[in-house]
């Protein structure tokens, strides 16, 4: 009776854990998306400088971001992310018309991270 | 290569782990179920080790999960027969009052070759031999033998006797093992004595075996 009940308790650990992770994952990307919004913003209205700052932030949330998600997401995923991530800096000191698409490309990574961890249908089968 | 190292001692410790929780059953007969579940936990275990880009927990959440889940199935099996009918199938009588059943055979898809070969087996070479003929749900076959074919026992020759539990292991490699004293109903001090008699100790046995009527026998280092 005794592994019955810790069976039951690892489950309910497993299913609380991924549960948890779904949130986490969620929440620390919305942050981010909300960050690559006020770049786009900043682009469109020509403050290259608060673009500039709000890239740095980006950066910095983006290291913290990567270090709690390799706990949860492939490497390989982070990495195409963390690339994109890096160019968005230089992009705006050199007026870079790819840009807009490069936020774009973090904007949609971060929607397919957090999307691919939903115990949707379409992730399942 | 560090992370792969760290990686393979976390999932060994895991592995044993899961297969202590999935019981001692496991290891000697294997279910349909079992079986299935010892697949692929070996299967998953590997896929962290071997690829340091996937999270560790892709690997240990899908074998505490498997693990779990066929203790959880085995204790469900227990309280109904139809949940240990669907994890474990039914036996499947074969051989009956003599007559083998060839319907039966094929439905499980069991041969004459394999038939025959469980028969050696059980070291009936006469099908003749055989009055009753199951297919165990792990695969291995019960044969209960004729009249004719049965082996005399004590009780048929009318030979009265008391029924006694085996020798147990009281002194492995120099160490006293309790619980089997505990089960033998003797105490450290008899084994003292005994051991005091023989002009040896505890240290110096390999082995000490004893039977529930205190006789003993025993076998010293060299």
């Amino acid at each position: 009776m005794k592994r019955v009940i810790l069976a039951f308790c690892l489950i309910g650990t497993v299913m609380a854990y991924s549960a948890a992770a779904v949130l986490i994952i969620r929440s620390e990307s919305r942050e981010l998306i909300e960050v690559t919004d006020e770049i786009i913003e900043y682009n469109k209205s020509g403050d290259s400088e608060k673009a500039s700052e709000a890239a740095v932030m980006l950066n910095e949330k983006w290291h913290e971001f990567e270090r709690s998600m390799s706990v949860f997401v492939r490497d390989d995923k982070l990495n195409n992310l963390s690339a994109s991530v890096a160019r968005v800096e230089p992009y705006i000191q050199s007026a870079n018309d790819e840009l807009e698409a490069e936020l774009q490309n973090v904007r949609r990574q971060l929607t397919l991270i957090y999307r691919s961890e939903l115990p949707a249908w379409y992730n399942i089968l | 290569m560090a992370v792969v190292f760290i990686r393979a001692v976390i999932l060994y410790i895991l592995l044993i782990f899961s297969v202590r929780l999935m019981g001692k059953r496991q290891i000697g007969e294997l279910q349909p179920s079992e079986l299935a579940i010892t697949i692929l936990i070996s299967n998953i275990a590997t896929l962290p080790v071997e690829d340091t880009g996937l999270p560790l927990l892709t690997g240990i959440i899908p074998i505490i999960t498997l693990a779990c889940l066929d203790v959880i199935m085995s204790w469900l099996g227990i309280k109904s027969r139809i949940i240990r009918n669907f994890t474990c199938g039914k036996p499947v009588i074969i051989i009956s009052n003599g007559k083998l059943d060839t319907q039966k055979m094929k439905l499980i898809r069991f041969t004459v070759d394999d038939l025959t070969a469980s028969l050696r087996g059980q070291g009936i070479f006469d099908i003749s031999e055989v009055q009753l003929a199951v297919v165990e749900t792990t695969g291995s076959l019960s044969v209960y033998p004729k009249y004719s074919a049965r082996n005399v026992t004590n009780g048929d020759l009318n030979i009265e006797g008391e029924s006694a539990d085996p020798p147990d292991t009281a002194i492995s490699d120099g160490e006293l093992i309790t619980e089997a004293l505990d089960r033998l109903g003797l105490t450290e001090k008899w084994v003292k004595n005994v051991l005091k008699k023989e002009k040896t100790d505890i240290k110096s046995v390999f082995l000490m075996t004893v039977d529930s009527g205190g006789k003993y026998n025993i076998i010293k280092k060299e």
